[in-house]
């Protein structure tokens, strides 16, 4: 049993989990923006709904009625006629210093109310109730558009993207330092070993968006070279690896896109949007045609790669290399051509749990990305580092 | 303990990281010692000296390797695939040396316990 105001933030903070730019304000209104409609010129733009909400210590519930109130133009189908799904007045209702007033009622009773005063048996009931009614229109014209923005409203934004506050940042005075990844839109192509680790490091820094991009299923074997543990019902689960990624990292933070395929051709577009990536891809060739893709984008990226022999020689034992290579606009091609013979000779694909090489090439990635935006000092600026675990060298190139 | 890292006129040359000038001149000395007190070795010569590549201990003829060269010590069954890349490290633990080497960049000269490393990094 918690507090109220407890409640209240664990109510905001789960749809915050689901994308929805939420916000409860004063512990009595629930504010969402980025809600997608349409207006009467057939334009779709964003508006914001808001309803009122009490806490109890058992949860939160929608209060005092059905209504919800809406900032914005009046709302039409796609075919630019008022909605007639939903009953529209004009009223005025406070919202909140930045956003002013909504002027608009909508109305929409349930069939089969639940108990209580509003109808909804429960807020994210009410909250998504009413986007499906406005947001339907807009996708008619914009199948894309989305009210699951992942937005952090303004009122929670020291949070950044995550639903609690990092404290240890704060106490120790680097809390500026975050600043520089505030414009950073990240894509992940790849969430095998070294892949999801990187994910799991660039999580916990405030970037507004990770893309990821992975075609396969999060099987057994992947387990084994992940972060954290995954159940036998999990791997047997057929779950998509971007999806789970995506399901797990969203408990912590927003703004984890997953995108089911790792196809160059199809990440074209969604690629030029970003601002650095993170290549994690075990073929030789295709991590190639990525990179090349990468630079013909203009977009600065890290193609990670490590290779692992066994020294049958005397006590069997393994040898590692851990390379990262680091193109930004510029500079000279950094990543080598497909066919590498080392692969025929690799022994990684039956040997498959060193996870401790995978975090280690992700954590050399994520340390290169943050000297190149500054946050650690850089006297190298190397566009290749290579680690050998035979004789503990780092050299760079 | 504390341990406390620095710089001081960090060098490369012929594709050597030398942690600074005064150990350079130090590590050449000694290699020039260690040249004086055997006998001349080249690869025509014969001289062998024992070094581990990718982990296993070889003996090769003493002698200047390319980068094709040393590929091929690694692999003697393939030949190096077009564009092939990938760095070659080597590194003389005892001379607290270490150095790459890129297609195209000048041979080098092969050391008595040197680690060399052949391998391609590609997999995550």
């Amino acid at each position: 049993m918690s507090s109220p105001h407890t409640n209240l933030e664990l109510e905001a903070a789960a749809l915050r989990r689901e994308n929805y730019n939420v916000s409860i304000v004063d512990d009595a209104v629930l504010i969402a923006r980025d809600i997608p409609y349409v207006t009467s010129s057939r334009e779709v733009r964003r508006g914001v709904l808001a309803f009122p909400v009490e806490a109890t210590t058992e949860g939160v519930i929608p209060s005092s009625t059905h209504c919800a109130y809406f900032k914005g133009d009046i709302p039409c189908t796609a075919a630019g006629t008022p909605l007639n799904t939903v009953a529209i007045a004009q009223v005025t209702f406070n919202l909140s210093k930045d956003l002013g007033q909504a002027t608009l009622q909508l109305s929409c009773k349930k069939n089969h109310p639940a108990p209580g005063p509003s109808g909804y048996a429960s807020v994210k009931e009410k909250l998504e109730t009413y986007i499906a009614i406005l947001e339907v229109h807009a996708r008619a014209i914009d199948p894309s558009i989305t009210a699951r923005t992942g937005g952090v409203p303004p009122d929670t934004a020291t949070l950044g993207p995550f639903h609690y506050p990092d404290s240890a940042s704060a106490r120790v005075g680097i809390s500026h330092l975050n600043e520089r990844f505030l414009s950073q839109r990240i894509g992940i192509i790849g969430l095998g070993g070294t892949g999801s680790y990187v994910l799991d490091l660039v999580a916990k820094t405030p970037v507004p968006e990770i893309h990821l991009f992975d075609a396969d299923l999060f099987r057994p074997h992947n387990a084994f070279r992940a972060p954290g543990a995954a159940s036998n019902e999990e791997v047997e689960s057929g779950e998509s690896k971007v999806n789970r990624y995506a399901r797990i990292y969203n408990v912590f933070r927003t703004g984890i896109f997953p995108h089911l395929t790792a196809a160059s051709e199809e990440l074209r577009d969604i690629l030029s949007g970003l601002t650095f990536t993170f290549l994690c891809v075990d073929r030789a060739s295709e991590s190639y045609a990525l990179a090349k893709l990468l630079m013909e984008l203009s977009i600065p990226f890290i193609d990670v790669g490590m290779g692992v022999k066994l020294v049958a020689e005397g006590t069997p034992c393994l040898l590692a290399r851990v390379r990262t290579s680091y193109w930004a606009p510029g500079d000279a091609a950094v990543i080598s051509a497909p066919a590498a013979p080392g692969d025929v000779e690799d022994d990684y694909s039956s040997n498959i749990q060193i996870a401790e090489l995978n975090s280690l090439n992700a954590a050399f990635a994520v340390i290169r990305w943050k000297k190149a935006l500054g946050y650690y000092q850089d006297f190298e600026r190397e566009a290749v580092s290579i680690y050998d675990s035979n004789v503990q060298t780092l050299d760079r190139i | 303990m504390l341990i406390l890292t620095y710089r001081t006129n960090t060098v490369w040359e012929n594709n050597l990281f030398v942690k600074d000038k005064g150990e350079q001149e130090h590590m050449g000395n000694e290699e020039n010692k260690g040249t004086a007190m055997h006998e001349p070795a080249t690869k025509n010569g014969a001289h062998e000296i024992t070094v581990v590549l990718n982990g296993t201990e070889v003996k090769v003829k003493k002698g200047p390797y390319s980068y094709e060269e040393l590929f091929a010590l690694a692999f003697p069954d393939e030949a190096i695939p077009p564009g092939y890349d990938q760095p070659i490290t080597y590194s003389r633990p005892h001379l607290h040396v270490q150095g790459h080497l890129l297609p195209g960049q000048p041979p080098i000269e092969l050391y008595d316990g040197e680690v060399i490393n052949v391998v391609s990094a590609h997999k995550s």
